[in-house]
C-alpha cells in the first residue's frame, strides 16, 4: 500500500536520510518511532513532497508520488500536523471543510456534497458539536481532533499524523490515540510519528524503530519493542514490564527507587 | 467524545450570522449603504446646489432621459466633472486598499499587516516626489509614483526570495528594509527641495482627491475589477494558505504559486491607489478587521465585505476632508483620526478573539 523505497535526503551536505526502506499495509496503524534529530520528520517531509529533492521513491498504491501535482498528492496522503493556533478563528466546521481543497472545481469551489462530506468526518470521531466553534478557542486535544476529521474529509488511502499527542495531557493522548485505532480498524492506512514507546507498542499494529543511523528496527511492536533496541536508543535508561500481559515501557531509575522503597518497607 | 468538555465563545460582533443566506443578506445591505452614501455625499459640498439639479444631471449623463434638460453648465461641470468621479474614485481606492489588506494578511499569517508592508508606499512617495522636484523635466507624479512603488515591491520580493521560496519573515524583513531605504531617498529630496516643492511632497504623502479626474477613474476601474474578481475567485486558497505553507500544500495548494497570484494583484491595485491619491492610511489594516468582526474570517467573505466597508469609509471621509473646512483636508489625516480610536477599542475589548488569541 504505502511503500517507500531507499529514500535518502540531505540538508546540504549533512546527510539526514540514507537508504530507508519500509512497507506499511493497507489498513494497518504503523507507528514510526526514535529520539529527536532521528529524521521521522524530515522523512515526512519527503513522503508527502514538501521537498522534493530526496533521490528513492514513495509509491501509495503503486502510484509514483512525486511525479504527482500538489493536488493529486493531496488526493492520495492528508497530513494531520502538530495542533498549532493559526492567526485567524477560522470555525471549527471550516477548518474541516478545507480538507476538500484538494478536490476544488469550477467557479464555485466548493459544493454542498463537500459541506456534507466534511460534517458527517466530524460526526464519525464524535466532535459535531465543536462545529460552530473558532478553532482558536478550542483546547489542545480539541484542536487535534479537528484536525484529524479534517484528514478524514480528504477521503486519501493513508494518513501521515506527526506526533499527534505531544502537546496534550494525558486524558487527551488516549482519546486522539482510541480515535486513530478506530480509523484504521475501518481501512485506513495510517503513518505516525510518536516519541512515546508505550503509545506505539500500546496502539500500532506495526513499528519502525529509527535512529541516526536509520532503520533499527521493523516488525510487529510486541516483538521489535525489545529490551536491545530500546537499549539502543536510550542508553539502557529504560526497560520493559508487563502488567495484565500488556506491555509498559518503563524509566530504570523509577524502577529502581520502587525497589529501594520496597525493600525499605519490608 | 462526549467528555470533551467545550464552551461557546462569540467572535463575531453580530454572533448569530451564520447561515449562509444571512451572510449574503450582510452583502447585499453594506451594498445598498454604499449605494446610499454615495448618491448622498454628492449633494454635499462647498457650492450649494439643490437636489434636483443634481440628480437631473446624474440622470442625464447615466440615464438615456432629461437628454434635453437644461442645466447650468456651472453646475453640470461641478458634478459631472469634479464631484461624481471623485466619489467613485474614493469608493475604487478604498475598495482596493481594503481588499489588498484582506489578501496581504491572509498571506502574510498575520492581522497586523497593511498593504504598504513591502515598500509601495515609500517607492511610491520616492517616485512622486522625484517628479515634483524635477518638474522641469516634464515627469508626471502619477506615473513616477506607480513606476517606483513597483520597483520597491518587486525589490522586496526577490531580496526575500531563495531558493524558489519566499519565507514570509523574510518578506516582511526586506520590506522594512526597503522602505526605509526609500524613505530615506526621500527625506534628501525633501531636504533639497525649494519651499514649494517641499509643501507639494509633504501634501502628496498625507493623500488626498483633490485632482480626480475621470482619466483616474478609467485607470483603476478595470484593474479593481479584474483583480478582485481573481483574488476572490482564489479566496478559499487564502484561507488555506493562511494555515501555512506545508499544510497548505499537504491541502493540495500550492502555495508559492497561490502567493505569488495574491501578492502581484493586491500590489497592483494598491500601488494604482497610491499613484493616484497619495497615501491613505489605515484603511487596508482596518476594513479586514471589520470585516471579520462582521461575518467571520472566512476570506469568501471578508474580500467583499471589507471592499465594500473600505469603500463606504473612504466616501465618508472624503466627503469630511471636502467639506470640514473652507480648505482641503489631506484625507490620511481623517482617516487615522476616525481609525485610530477604532483600532484601540478592538485591541482593548476583542484583543484575544479578534488576532488570534495567542
Amino acid at each position: 500500500m504505502l511503500q517507500i523505497s531507499k529514500l535518502s535526503f540531505s540538508y546540504g551536505t549533512v546527510p539526514v536520510l540514507q537508504d530507508i526502506s519500509f512497507h506499511v499495509e493497507k489498513g494497518a496503524l504503523c507507528g514510526l518511532f526514535g529520539p529527536n534529530g532521528s529524521g521521522k520528520t524530515t522523512l515526512f517531509k519527503c513522503a508527502l513532497q514538501f521537498m522534493r529533492n530526496y533521490s528513492g521513491s514513495v509509491h501509495v498504491n503503486g502510484c509514483d508520488v512525486s511525479r504527482c501535482k500538489v493536488d493529486e498528492v493531496a488526493q492520495m496522503i492528508s497530513y494531520v500536523p502538530q495542533e498549532h493556533r493559526p492567526p485567524f478563528p477560522y470555525l471549527a466546521s471550516e477548518v474541516v471543510l478545507m480538507g476538500r481543497s484538494p478536490y476544488l472545481g469550477g467557479i464555485f469551489g466548493l459544493s454542498k456534497e463537500d459541506e456534507k462530506i466534511a460534517s458527517d468526518a466530524m460526526d464519525l470521531i464524535g466532535i459535531s458539536e465543536l462545529a460552530d466553534i473558532p478553532y482558536t478557542m478550542l483546547s489542545g486535544g480539541q484542536r487535534q481532533m479537528v484536525l484529524i476529521a479534517r484528514a478524514l474529509t480528504q477521503k486519501t488511502q493513508a494518513i501521515f499524523l506527526d506526533e499527534p499527542t505531544a502537546a496534550l495531557d494525558y486524558h487527551n493522548q488516549h482519546l486522539v490515540w482510541k480515535v486513530i485505532r478506530d480509523i484504521a480498524d475501518d481501512g485506513m492506512t495510517i503513518l505516525a510519528c510518536t516519541h512515546n514507546p508505550n503509545h506505539v507498542s500500546w496502539y500500532c499494529d506495526h513499528a519502525i524503530i529509527m535512529n541516526k543511523n536509520g532503520i533499527i528496527g521493523c516488525g510487529e511492536p510486541k516483538t521489535v519493542m525489545s529490551q536491545d533496541i530500546l537499549n539502543q536508543l536510550y542508553c539502557g535508561s529504560c526497560a520493559i514490564r508487563k502488567l495484565d500481559g500488556i506491555p509498559l515501557i518503563l524509566p530504570q531509575d523509577v524502577i529502581c527507587r520502587s525497589e529501594v522503597l520496597t525493600g525499605d518497607s519490608m | 467524545m462526549s467528555k470533551m468538555n467545550y464552551h461557546v465563545c462569540n467572535t463575531s460582533l453580530l454572533s448569530g450570522i451564520r447561515t449562509k443566506s444571512q451572510k449574503k443578506a450582510i452583502l447585499w445591505a453594506l451594498s445598498f449603504i454604499l449605494l446610499a452614501i454615495s448618491f448622498f455625499s454628492i449633494t454635499l459640498g462647498t457650492y450649494q446646489i439643490s437636489f434636483i439639479d443634481i440628480y437631473v444631471t446624474l440622470g442625464k449623463h447615466l440615464t438615456p432621459f432629461f437628454a434635453d434638460a437644461s442645466i447650468n453648465k456651472l453646475y453640470e461641470t461641478i458634478i459631472w466633472k469634479l464631484r461624481f468621479p471623485r466619489i467613485i474614485l474614493a469608493v475604487a481606492v478604498g475598495m482596493s486598499l481594503a481588499i489588498a489588506g484582506a489578501v496581504y494578511q491572509s498571506v502574510f499569517r498575520n492581522p497586523l499587516v497593511e498593504p504598504y508592508i513591502l515598500g509601495v508606499s515609500s517607492g511610491a512617495a520616492f517616485g512622486a516626489a522625484l517628479a515634483i522636484v524635477f518638474s522641469g523635466m516634464f515627469l508626471e507624479v502619477q506615473g513616477m509614483a506607480f513606476l517606483f512603488g513597483g520597483i520597491a515591491v518587486l525589490a522586496s520580493y526577490f531580496l526575500a526570495s531563495q531558493r524558489g521560496e519566499t519565507p514570509v519573515i523574510m518578506l516582511v524583513l526586506s520590506g522594512v528594509i526597503i522602505s526605509s531605504l526609500f524613505m530615506a531617498f526621500v527625506s534628501i529630496l525633501k531636504y533639497t527641495a525649494d519651499t514649494n516643492a517641499l509643501r507639494e511632497i509633504v501634501f502628496w504623502m498625507m493623500g488626498g482627491f483633490y485632482y480626480a479626474t475621470w482619466a483616474d477613474v478609467l485607470y483603476i476601474i478595470p484593474v479593481l475589477i479584474l483583480s478582485f474578481g481573481i483574488l476572490w475567485y482564489n479566496s478559499w486558497k487564502l484561507n488555506v494558505l493562511s494555515m501555512g505553507d506545508e499544510e497548505a500544500r499537504s491541502l493540495g495548494v500550492n502555495p508559492e504559486r497561490t502567493k505569488i497570484i495574491a501578492v502581484t494583484l493586491a500590489t497592483l491595485i494598491t500601488a494604482f491607489s497610491v499613484s493616484l491619491v497619495g497615501i491613505v492610511a489605515w484603511i487596508g489594516l482596518m476594513m479586514p478587521h471589520a470585516a471579520r468582526m462582521l461575518l467571520g474570517p472566512d476570506n469568501r467573505y471578508v474580500i467583499p465585505t471589507a471592499a465594500l466597508m473600505g469603500g463606504t469609509y473612504l466616501i465618508i471621509c472624503d466627503t469630511l476632508a471636502r467639506t470640514l473646512t473652507t480648505h482641503e483636508i489631506p484625507i490620511g489625516i481623517i482617516t487615522s483620526i476616525l481609525g485610530a480610536p477604532y483600532l484601540c477599542y478592538l485591541i482593548k475589548t476583542r484583543g484575544k478573539t479578534i488576532f488570534g488569541g495567542a
